[in-house]
């Protein structure tokens, strides 16, 4: 039995999803439409950006999530969970790529979640 | 937050319980890893105290937010607004959510669960653990790292766990 699990903050790394982005037209495609939906340009931190713009709560959440999310539809077919988990963050990833909720609303509330959070950060 | 390691859980659970200050139990990540969160006194403390009891590392992480404990009670509240307004529906497969670590396919509980997890700990040990009891044998791990599978090794080290 097979479980697809999902990382939560901390798994960032500059270049992150480039690879999916040059080399598959649906990634390019749903990477460019989160870009459109969170107002700035996400990819642009995650594939240039420096670690300390990574870092930030509100780009970390969204682009671990698009990672994930992303990397998991490009799997098509041969993606077959049995069961999928996530950690944290990684939930939201885990729900919308098992199909519990559609990928724009996951985003939209992965990016309200790390708003939420920064107004409590210290 | 802060990583505590080489400490059994309940060690480290009693700990918080005993500080005045904002700390918990946030993150069972495996048997001997367990992050904790709160308020900076409160992790101070703790860490203090843990590293008196023998834990082998006490390491405050650059997280910039006391993730998953009471002081993230606000932004569960603002959340739990969006989340009831998105549409579920039921998953192809059994969503593990870090609040019980339970197996769950309905819409209803998974968007409770979902709103909960802001404020409570990630339960990712008991996950892992109920996972390989209900017979799961590979693991694939999708997105940035390996994180998840260092720590799925940590619970069965013969278990297969690879990068999609």
């Amino acid at each position: 039995m097979k479980a697809y699990v999902f990382p939560g903050q901390g798994a960032q790394f500059v270049g992150m999803g480039k690879d999916l982005y040059d080399n598959s037209a649906l990634a390019k495609e749903m990477f460019e439409k989160a870009n459109e939906i969170l107002g700035f340009r996400i990819t642009d931190l995650m594939f240039s950006g420096t670690e300390e713009d990574l870092k930030q709560t509100k780009v970390t959440q969204p682009a671990i999530f698009l990672h994930s999310v992303i990397l998991a539809k490009t799997l098509g077919d041969s993606f077959k969970p049995e069961a999928v988990a996530g950690h944290s963050l990684g939930e939201f990833s885990a729900l919308v790529s098992a199909g519990a909720m559609n990928f724009e609303d996951g985003l939209k509330l992965v990016s309200q979640r790390a708003l939420e959070c920064r107004k409590l950060a210290r | 937050m802060a990583a505590i390691l080489g400490v059994d859980d309940e060690v480290v659970e009693k700990v918080c319980e005993e500080i005045s200050e904002v700390v918990v139990a946030a993150n069972y990540n495996c048997p001997g890893q367990l992050v904790i969160s709160g308020s900076i006194a409160g992790i101070d403390a703790a860490c203090a105290k843990l590293t008196e009891l023998g834990a082998k590392r006490a390491l405050k992480l650059p997280v910039g937010g006391a993730f998953h404990s009471p002081l993230m009670e606000p932004a569960r509240v603002e959340l739990e607004a969006a989340i009831n307004a998105t549409l579920f529906k039921s998953p192809i497969c059994a969503v593990y959510q870090n609040v019980d670590a339970k197996p769950q396919t309905n819409p209803e509980v998974i968007k409770k669960n979902l709103i909960a997890q802001l404020t409570a700990p990630v339960r990712w040990t008991q996950t892992v653990k109920n996972m390989l009891a209900d017979g799961v044998n590979s693991f694939v791990e999708v997105g940035p790292g390996k994180v998840l599978q260092g720590l799925v090794k940590k619970v069965d080290r013969n278990v297969e766990a690879v990068s999609a």
